[in-house]
């Protein structure tokens, strides 16, 4: 099972204050390119009715963290900063991860290095989980437990809140040294 | 929830008889109006659209149902599990890609009405995968996130405590459930 290796120690209550305000951040719908629909059949199970979600965009989240953070991760420049919120009844569909707007927004290669984090901000409620590949759900985790989901960036993944409450989870993605 | 026992029988051929429809019936998935036997569903302040898209999905579900399910059980099933074999009902309820089940707990409201058993009768309801574990099908149970299955383990899933089943994988899902009156 995919244990958390670090704890991004914020206060998770402010941060969800500042979403619900809209405060320094942006809530957009998620763009329909995230409908990835690398397996077969998928739109036919996850489509814009059940895969509806928003995304927080900020130019300044990175000032939201810790200020040793991302170093302590090994970034070593850029990095995209997002907070996906899945309202009850909402799925991001089984996909893989190909990094293709890091890379583009930052004008990466093809090949650049890269390391993405997960990390939920709120404690697990019922209904709410990520699955990678056969074996691995993240559940049952709280707030800021840090977890690097990039040595299944090519194992299918998703995420449910199959619950009652709102769901809301970061990603951190960027370069890391490859050596 | 503790797997608490096996149901031994040839799964690949029982998915096939669903397939086929063999000796079954098979309907959509109730709309949350006909939803009589979860409760919570009904005392949670819903969104319209929730609502709809919560329907859109249940529509998607399929529930089987057979007169011959419950004498095609193996014999002893019912009495080890200290459940009544007069007063059974079972169902199966299947889980396309992208779809789950609500949360809720369990009031057994249909089992009751039909077998005509009393408010407070103690009903007990039995979990059992037709199918191995697959990525994206879970049993959420409060805290409790049940995976490694095999098709024909059996969980007692306890009607007071939260719970929901999702497929947020690749593959069909298929649960069976059994609900019948406990033995004094």
């Amino acid at each position: 099972m995919l244990e958390s290796h670090t704890k991004l120690d914020i206060d998770w209550e402010w941060f969800n204050d500042r979403l619900d305000r809209q405060d320094g951040c942006e809530r957009i719908p998620a763009p329909h390119l995230a409908l990835k629909q690398q397996i077969a059949e998928g739109e036919k199970h996850y489509n814009l009715d059940n895969c509806a979600h928003h995304v927080y965009t900020s130019e300044i989240f990175r000032d939201w963290l810790p200020e040793d953070f991302l170093s302590s991760e090994g970034y070593t420049g850029e990095v995209l900063i997002k907070v996906l919120e899945h309202p009850p009844a909402s799925f991001t569909e089984p996909h893989t991860d190909g990094y293709g707007s890091v890379k583009r927004k930052f004008k990466l290669d093809k090949d650049a290095c890269m390391k993405r984090l997960w990390i939920p901000c709120g404690d697990y409620k019922i209904g709410h989980a990520l699955f990678i590949g056969e074996w691995n759900v993240i559940h049952n985790y709280s707030a800021g437990d840090v977890y690097n989901i990039t040595p299944w960036q090519n194992t299918l993944h998703s995420g449910v809140n199959a619950g009652v409450e709102l769901r809301r989870t970061m990603t951190i993605t960027g370069t890391v040294d490859g050596s | 929830m503790l797997k608490q026992d096996r149901l031994d029988i040839d799964w690949q051929a029982f998915n096939k008889r669903l397939d086929l429809l063999d000796r079954c019936e098979c309907n959509a998935g109730p709309l949350l109006e006909h939803v009589f036997d979860k409760h919570n569903i009904d005392t949670l302040d819903l969104s319209d659209s929730l609502k709809d898209l919560l329907n859109k999905l249940n529509s998607e579900k399929q529930i089987y149902t057979s007169d011959t399910f419950v004498d095609d059980l193996p014999e002893g099933f019912l009495g080890r599990n200290q459940i009544d074999p007069k007063s059974t009902l079972i169902k199966i309820l299947g889980l396309p890609s992208g779809t789950f089940t609500f949360p809720h707990t369990d009031h057994y409201t249909n089992t009751k009405k039909q077998f005509g058993l009393p408010e407070d009768a103690i009903i007990k309801r039995l979990w059992i995968p037709c199918m191995d574990y697959k990525f994206g099908h879970i049993l959420c149970l409060d805290k409790e996130v049940v995976i490694d299955y095999s098709a024909g383990d059996v969980f007692e899933i306890p009607g007071n405590i939260m719970h929901s089943a999702t497929n947020i994988g690749i593959e069909n899902r298929r649960i069976m459930t059994i609900t019948g009156a406990v033995v004094a």
